[in-house]
């Protein structure tokens, strides 16, 4: 089975990253750069395809800066055979729709059954450049995918799609596809010494704007369908806040407003009786709708 | 798409078995918002069937005009099918500002229209307003929540956004407000589906990663003893939540060691998050400190849990569970579930 994982490198975002003057800063001696975690696990289940089926090509595809070579030599080192970065500076400041664009030029070049993708990078948080690829490659797309089965005489594939509250769905679809992958579809493999000696050596093919045919306009941020306009520091979370009695008169709502009791969190103490005690957290659980009431 | 030409605020009302999907009332308010600051019409779509008294409710909450879409293919959820007839009609109808609840389907559905139509879409947003330029200006968390950013779809229409059921808040509806219902027959005939659903597993909450649990019942050391810690599970039942725990529990293997919240075990951010018998060491508090709603009951007043605790109660959690797991029986009319001693028994089967 041929598979083209399209890879993202990433800040780590469990790393210190604050808002300087407007952009993101990684703090630190040494910043550190992670290929995707979800796009890890696309990978990881790339092999484990390739493996299932004794044959095939798992190729990576990335757009970034050289430095992104990095983390194709990681998805190498772990089993993949080859690695395309997309890297040009027109293609800077690309949204989810430009980037699709670049990719769609890239894979449909490839031969491929399967592409795998994150379905979202820890920095852009978009979870879109998926769903943007599939219908620009007009192939099936599946988001959200945490359980594949292969069926690989027939080419299909039966997967569980992570929905809420711990439901999935169950989906069935044929090859060529295009698959979003979530948390907890497998545990990714870690690198052999093998692996990484060969990463080390394997030459990764860089294209640019005119290797690709596609023109600045197109890309970037010419070709982006959103731009940013300002980057803020997070605003610190409204708690969601008891309001002990929904049936405050308007004047002590407002003094409850003006002195800030909306969004300081204050916690009610409650004491006494058990029986009590726990009538008064039944009323507040119907009050949020957590029980029916 | 035209861009002048493009006029009104959409919002898409998701239903699922004919309830509105959670979320939809304040979807509309937030559509009032935005529509009131564009002095433009608010449209509340759905796809499918609406029932009356749904109507109303979404009139109440801001919605002027409920545009139902009619199709037959509308009978049976298909994403493909769903985002095609929505794309078609959108492009007919060409809306100023499409809006709608960042859940998974909502979110799939979203993507696939704005894909289609080329058009620019902010997910999963925090906020959503409106730019001196008369532009939709959505606001969402990046690099894991660490920063915001501010966004501008400026070429493209219509200008798509997401919003997180964090961001939504209800208003208060005003119940004289009514809204014109208009049905509309699609003309599209959509393409044959290409992935089929063929199947559903219902989330245990017992079982299911803590991660996905929109309540967890966390138990600390305050319990005393994995008998006690029965309790905490009872009570999980009768609520439909997950068991969490501190690592101290975890330790003396009174419960798996995937159960563990905290630093060095797992980040939640439930709907409602009842600790138990936790102090609230700062190493399990950051792994619960974003659940929406907290309460926390133990002995000692001065227990820092109670600062990030929407709700304390200063008490021996073995009298109160009991109790409260007693009461809330009596007001959902639902008897012990059988297997939590299977569940109890899984600590010693892994190990701990």
């Amino acid at each position: 089975m041929n598979v083209v994982v399209c890879v993202k490198q990433v800040p780590d975002v469990e790393g210190r990253i604050v808002v300087e003057k407007g952009t993101v800063c990684m703090q630190g001696l040494l910043p550190s750069y992670v290929i995707n975690p979800l796009d890890l696990l696309a990978i990881e289940e790339a092999i484990r395809l390739k493996e299932l089926d004794g044959q095939g090509q798992v190729t990576l595809v990335s757009l970034g800066t050289t430095s992104c070579e990095e983390a194709l030599r990681r998805g190498i080192a772990m089993g993949a055979d080859d690695a395309i970065l997309l890297c040009d500076p027109t293609f800077d400041n690309s949204d989810s729709y430009a980037t699709a664009l670049l990719l769609a030029k890239t894979v449909s070049a490839i031969p491929y059954d399967l592409v795998l993708c994150g379905q979202m990078a820890d920095d852009s948080q978009a979870g879109q450049v998926g769903t943007y690829l599939a219908l620009m490659l007009g192939i099936p797309l599946v988001r959200g995918i945490v359980n594949i089965e292969a069926n690989l005489e027939s080419k299909k594939l039966v997967m569980q799609r992570k929905l809420e509250r711990g439901n999935r769905e169950v989906v069935e679809c044929s090859l060529p596809a295009l698959l979003t992958v979530e948390a907890g579809l497998n545990t990714p493999r870690h690198a052999t010494i093998r692996g990484v000696l060969k990463a080390r050596k394997q030459e990764i093919e860089q294209r640019n704007s005119k290797h690709l045919g596609i023109s600045a306009e197109e890309v970037g941020l010419s070709g982006s369908k959103v731009r940013i306009t300002h980057i803020s520091p997070p605003k610190p979370k409204m708690k969601g806040l008891f309001v002990p009695d929904s049936k405050l008169s308007s004047v002590d709502k407002l003094k409850a407003i003006m002195g800030g009791g909306l969004v300081q969190k204050k916690s009610d103490l409650l004491e006494g009786d058990p029986k009590e005690v726990a009538s008064r957290i039944v009323e507040l659980l119907k009050q949020q709708k957590f029980v029916a009431d | 798409m035209a861009i002048s030409s493009a006029q009104g605020v959409w919002v898409l009302i998701e239903q699922q078995d004919e309830a509105l999907q959670d979320g939809s009332l304040e979807l509309v308010g937030e559509g009032r918002n935005i529509a009131d600051k564009l002095n433009e019409e608010l449209t509340a779509i759905t796809l499918g069937n609406i029932l009356s008294e749904q109507v109303e409710l979404l009139a109440h909450h801001g919605a002027t005009r409920i545009l139902s879409i009619e199709h037959p293919a509308l009978s049976h959820y298909s994403v493909e099918t769903y985002s095609q007839i929505l794309s078609d009609v959108i492009e007919k109808h060409s809306p100023n500002v499409v809006l709608a609840v960042h859940s998974v389907n909502g979110a799939d559905l979203t993507c696939r229209v704005a894909a289609r139509l080329e058009t620019g879409l902010v997910t999963a947003c925090d906020r959503v307003d409106v730019s001196s330029e008369k532009l939709l200006v959505p606001v969402k968390p990046i690099y894991g929540g660490k920063a915001a950013a501010t966004f501008c779809c400026p070429t493209a229409k219509p200008q798509m956004a997401t919003l997180s059921f964090d961001a939504l808040e209800l208003k208060t509806p005003d119940t004289t407000l009514t809204a014109e219902l208009v049905n509309l027959k699609a003309s599209l005939e959509p393409e044959e589906p290409q992935t089929q659903t063929v199947g559903f597993i219902p989330g245990d909450p017992r079982s299911m990663d803590l991660t996905e649990a929109e309540v967890v019942i966390a138990g600390g050391r305050g319990l005393g003893s994995q008998e006690n810690f029965k309790l905490v599970h009872e009570l999980a039942d009768v609520l439909g939540g997950s068991v969490g725990a501190t690592r101290m529990a975890v330790d003396d293997e009174w419960i798996i060691r995937d159960r563990q919240i905290g630093l060095t075990g797992k980040t939640v951010r439930p709907k409602l998050f009842i600790a138990c018998g936790i102090s609230g060491a700062i190493q399990h508090t950051m792994g619960m400190k974003d659940s929406k709603v907290i309460i926390a009951i133990n002995t000692d007043r001065n227990a820092p849990i109670f600062k990030i605790a929407d709700v304390g109660v200063v008490g021996d959690a073995l009298e109160v569970i009991p109790a409260l797991t007693a009461q809330l029986r009596e007001v959902i009319q639902q008897n012990p579930k059988p297997g939590i001693d299977e569940v109890l028994d899984a600590v010693s089967d892994s190990g701990g």
